[in-house]
């Protein structure tokens, strides 16, 4: 085995132990950037509907129950799509 | 912060922090972690049929993105869960009309915390027995394999103490017969698997979730289905079973969809580090470091109906 193969796999090992280290911290960084994300939309997004959506509950439990299944599922989409963007701009880094 | 809608007065954070650790622990073990999130918001102050109700909501969200990634990676099979689809819905609908029974009855708080004790203890135990089964099952084999000399190595398999009994459901015949090829399965009765999907839709329907903890073992251990195949498939089901169940409990009103959204929003993350971490741990030791949490679940629910203390 030549030299550089050696000098390579030693890289190689090394980055290996580089990584774990590196995306916890990315994780963590990750984490950060959501937290801040939810908040926001929390505060803006989640009071407002409180109202509306006691009232439907309250006088128009069909209409209720017709828009609860697309909020869930329109939540998920959403945060799915920022936690992908955030991993991704993660591993862009990470490379 | 107050939710109307349930009339419970729970800490945001806590839901969020609730939702991060259901969204771990799913994200491990590949369960959707209603074993947790059902008994956390119950000792919220929560009243048990928006327990059951909201809990749907909450993993059908987390459902749709988590299939979608097994749906990527080929991990559902697509013909048992739509046909699985025609037991689970009356199922749902089971469980969903029993809740509204005790509800008129005024006792669903006390009927769904003791089903939900009864199934969380029963699901520990069995886990518990099966994965120290297993591997004594797996160190036996080694033992076997390490003795025979140029023994043929055969590809990663799963292994499990009960592969015996799907092997004589499969050979029960009750017409109609149908093929899996997807997840291997030559023939197999088609009324086992809308029996299986049925069970499944009543305890989603009953106890809220996606019942992944009656599903999942059912799927592998009756049906014979490869685990990774019955993870995807569960999920591709919940969808069904989540979103049916959100629909007809939010019109029976049972559903406080800001306490979902709220808890949902922490399940996101947990969910990514629950993935990250099972790279960590394969095979029964997984199923086997499952067992305290269905068992800090029922006890939490034990703790509440004990003292009538609620956090909130």
């Amino acid at each position: 085995m030549g030299g550089q193969s050696k000098q390579s796999i030693m890289h190689k090992e090394s980055s290996g132990k580089r990584r774990p280290g590196k995306i916890a911290s990315w994780l963590l960084i990750e984490l950060m950037i959501y937290s801040v994300f939810v908040a926001a939309y929390f505060f803006v997004v989640l009071l407002f509907l409180q109202d509306w959506l006691k009232h439907l509950y309250d006088a128009h439990k069909d209409i209720y129950a017709v828009i609860a299944l697309p909020l869930i599922i329109g939540q998920a989409a959403l945060l799915h799509f920022v936690s992908l963007a955030l991993r991704k701009l993660g591993g862009e880094k990470l490379e | 912060m107050d939710f109307p809608i349930s009339g419970a007065h729970i800490n945001p954070f806590a839901l969020i922090a609730t939702g991060f650790f259901v969204g771990v622990f799913g994200g491990f073990f590949g369960v959707g972690g209603s074993f947790l999130a059902g008994p956390a918001l119950y000792f919220f102050g929560v009243p048990m049929n928006f327990v059951v109700g909201t809990d749907l909501a909450h993993i059908a969200g987390k459902s749709v993105t988590a299939a979608r990634e097994h749906g990527r990676l080929g991990h559902i099979d697509f013909k048992l869960g739509l046909l699985m689809v025609a037991g689970t819905i009356p199922g749902v609908e089971a469980g969903a009309q029993a809740i509204q029974y005790f509800k008129r009855h005024e006792d669903v708080n006390q009927v769904v915390a003791y089903a939900f004790i009864g199934v969380l203890v029963s699901v520990a135990v069995f886990m518990a027995w099966e994965s120290v089964r297993t591997l004594q099952l797996t160190r036996r084999q080694r033992r076997a394999k390490s003795n025979r000399i140029g023994a043929s190595q055969s590809g990663p398999r799963d292994v499990s103490a009960l592969a015996g009994i799907a092997k004589r459901i499969h050979v029960l015949e009750l017409a109609p017969m149908i093929s899996l090829p997807k997840s291997g399965i030559k023939r197999v009765s088609l009324w086992t698997i809308l029996a299986v999907a049925f069970v499944g839709g009543v305890f989603s329907g009953f106890l809220g979730g996606g019942a992944g903890y009656i599903r999942m073992p059912a799927l592998v251990y009756l049906l014979g289905i490869p685990t990774h195949l019955a993870v995807g498939t569960d999920l591709f089901e919940v969808i069904i079973s989540g979103g049916y169940g959100t629909v007809t409990h939010a019109f029976k009103g049972n559903v406080d969809i800001l306490i979902a959204l709220v808890m949902h929003t922490g399940g996101v993350i947990g969910a990514q580090l629950g993935a990250l971490l099972t790279s960590a741990f394969h095979g029964p030791r997984i199923r086997l470091a499952f067992v305290p949490l269905p068992l800090a679940g029922a006890g939490l629910i034990l703790y509440t109906l004990m003292t009538g203390h609620h956090m909130g």
